[in-house]
């Protein structure tokens, strides 16, 4: 018997029940984007100090 | 402040190089799949939380690729904006790698660390090399990967140099971020938890706020993959994962002390081998070679690294000559310079892109040409390609729209705008904006490729009778509609284990008295003839050949006009065809009459 294939792996077929609407993802997104500026600010803001290892 | 403009100059100097060797971005399966399920929460509110299908079976990838394609797509941006955005992250993590070392390491390490990694990012490379596989033009999951791993890996840096407990959380929701945009960002856990028992005050409050920030933010922005890559470990890796964990907090407990005796240097050595044995464990237990998308995630500690040792041999070898050191500092950056002109060609500029996609869609839209009429009726060469660019763009019909005629279809190709050869009467051209136009050109098919049957045998035997497993494709667009449900070109799962053989059957319906040659492509993305491999047509009933079956190309000329079958079969695996993919796209074909151009008939393609 032909058996599927290695490379279907998860089939491409997406549970639309597991979804959320669009105002749900507008929440996620201003947290997404603001989690990215807070990081990069944070490692562009610290640096050594006298006390750190050198 | 004045240690930042550099690294803007870094950054700006990336982003001007990136964009200078990414062609525009092109289509392909996982392409595709983000912007359809990007297309789902724009159009119709149906926003996922789980990404496309994870190279690691049982495991999901998370939905921060998603996420960011969608704030493109809110605001209005096309793939354009998609590819650009990606430059930045990309130029921006170059950026914030040079200043981090800068900063924390060596000055002399940062300039050769940045160009190594942007190296990394125009290339292919890994064990598996192939231009453009991390690229900005490819709009994959892994593209977007580079600007939230080297945040994590500053942070982490900054973490086991100073002790801070905002870095260690910084750390903890860039590993998440990592995580849930690749799978491959998984191998940054590690060195995340060994970091906190490492140097944290209390290892174990430190460990615990690194979980607690790093499933906090999952939660958030991926629950659902959280869920069932959690689900799949317990049910099959539960006591390996928990012995592996236990294992790394034990070691880092019995080497805590000696590590807090090390300089900053030392630590971040530590932690570049952290991040980059679990890749390379996750490559040796899998056993599977993995693509250069597994690598981003330790790009920059492995650029570092390099640079680092480069550096150190340099100055061990210059001694206490000064100025000769100083002359040797430059050799890493020549050789990292040389690294990033190795790749100088824009990568996939010859193919489709998503933008070719748009604008033919937009075309033939406005011509009643939505997705159910262009199912399976397009002609041409890369057609899956084609119909992988134009899947997220073409239209949704209503049962009101006028139908167009079963029999018709569209032969569609790209030419050069400036060497347009002779095209069919009543052909249309369509401007890209380059120097290539898409060409579109009616025909009535006697071939009726939506109402195929693909059936597969294990009976490798060209036109042998074995056990067959057959299915016909999917309705187009069925209701309740979703763009993502058309990603499966018609045919879901319907990939199978090689050896094979693959055989569709399509109604025809001939004109009485003509002749007509048809092409059936042997790579579902390419036309690629590969002899004894490829598309064979087997049988064409009531039809005269020329020549005699099986052949491909093929001249079929009908006597009586009476309706039969055209069936094509081709082997995939076995001793001669083993190197063939196996795709499940309905094959590609061109259909030519006596009044094309010539060229269209000697060519074909």
């Amino acid at each position: 018997m032909v058996q599927p294939s290695d490379a279907a792996v998860g089939g491409g077929t997406f549970d639309a029940s597991n979804a959320v609407g669009l105002g749900h993802e507008l929440i996620i997104l201003v947290l997404l984007v603001a989690s990215f500026a807070a990081g990069l600010a944070f490692v562009l803001w610290v640096r050594p100090n006298s006390k750190d290892k050198g | 402040m004045r240690d930042v403009l550099p690294a803007i100059a870094v950054g700006l100097g990336a982003y001007l190089w990136l964009d200078q060797v990414n062609g525009g971005a092109w289509p392909g399966h996982d392409q595709a799949q983000s912007l359809v399920l990007v297309q789902d929460c724009v159009q119709l509110s149906v926003c996922h939380l789980t990404s496309v299908d994870s190279g690691l079976r049982g495991f999901t990838n998370g939905a921060v690729w998603l996420h960011i394609l969608t704030a493109v797509g809110l605001l209005g941006g096309t793939t354009v904006a998609a590819r650009a955005l990606l430059l930045c992250l990309m130029a921006v993590g170059i950026g914030a790698l040079f200043l981090c070392t800068k900063r924390w390491l060596r000055p002399a390490f940062a300039l050769p660390a940045a160009l190594f990694a942007l190296a990394g990012l125009t290339g292919g490379g890994g064990w598996e090399p192939g231009p453009g596989e991390v690229a900005a033009a490819n709009l994959v999951d892994a593209s977007a990967l580079f600007f939230p791993a080297t945040i994590c890996a500053c942070a982490l840096l900054i973490f086991v140099a100073t002790n801070r407990t905002l870095a260690l959380v910084v750390a903890a929701v860039f590993a998440s971020h990592c995580t849930n945009t690749h799978v491959a960002g998984a191998v940054l856990i590690p060195s995340l938890l060994a970091s906190a028992a490492l140097v944290g005050r209390s290892p174990i409050g430190s460990v615990a706020l690194a979980a607690i920030a790093y499933v906090a933010t999952t939660l958030i922005t991926s629950p659902m993959a959280l869920m069932t890559s959690l689900s799949h470990l317990t049910e099959t890796d539960e006591l390996a994962a928990v012995f592996a964990l236990a294992v790394l907090l034990g070691a880092c407990a019995i080497a805590r002390s000696h590590f807090l005796r090390l300089d900053t240097r030392g630590r971040a050595l530590i932690l570049a081998v952290s991040m980059i044995v679990p890749l390379a464990a996750a490559a040796l237990i899998l056993q599977r070679p993995m693509s250069s998308r597994y690598l981003v995630p330790v790009l920059a500690p492995l650029a570092v690294v390099a640079a680092g040792l480069m550096v150190t041999a340099i100055d061990r070898i210059a001694g206490g000559h000064r100025r000769l050191a100083q002359l040797g500092q430059l050799l890493p950056v020549a050789l990292g310079v040389a690294c990033v002109l190795e790749v100088s060609e824009p990568a996939a500029s010859k193919g489709w892109t998503f933008e070719d996609g748009r604008a033919l869609a937009e075309h033939v839209g406005k011509r009643g040409w939505c997705y159910a009429q262009q199912f399976a009726r397009i002609q041409g060469p890369q057609c899956n390609l084609m119909a992988y660019a134009v899947i997220p763009y073409a239209c949704h019909a209503s049962p009101d729209d006028a139908a167009i005629d079963r029999r018709r279809q569209l032969r569609i190709w790209r030419a050069d705008a400036t060497h347009l050869p002779p095209i069919p009467r009543a052909a249309e051209s369509i401007a890209t904006g380059e120097d290539r136009v898409i060409v579109v050109s009616e025909i009535d098919s006697w071939i009726d490729k939506p109402r195929a049957e693909l059936c597969v045998t294990e009976d490798i035997t060209l036109g042998g009778e074995g056990e067959r497993r057959c299915r016909r494709p999917e309705e187009p667009d069925a209701d309740p509609f979703l763009y993502s449900r058309r990603l499966s070109l018609g045919f879901e799962d319907a990939m199978f284990q090689p050896p094979l053989r693959m055989i569709y059957s399509f109604p025809i319906e001939p004109t009485v008295g003509e002749t007509r040659q048809f092409l059936f492509s042997d790579n579902p993305f390419d036309h690629d003839a590969r002899p004894r491999c490829g598309w064979q047509v087997t049988r064409a009933t009531g039809l005269t050949a020329d020549p005699p079956l099986p052949a491909n190309p093929v001249r079929l000329t009908s006597a009586n006009g009476a309706r039969g079958l055209l069936v094509i079969e081709r082997v995939l695996g076995g001793a001669e065809c083993s190197d063939v993919f196996p795709g499940w796209q309905i094959p590609c074909h061109w259909e030519t009459v006596s009044d094309d151009p010539r060229w269209m008939q000697e060519k074909g393609f």
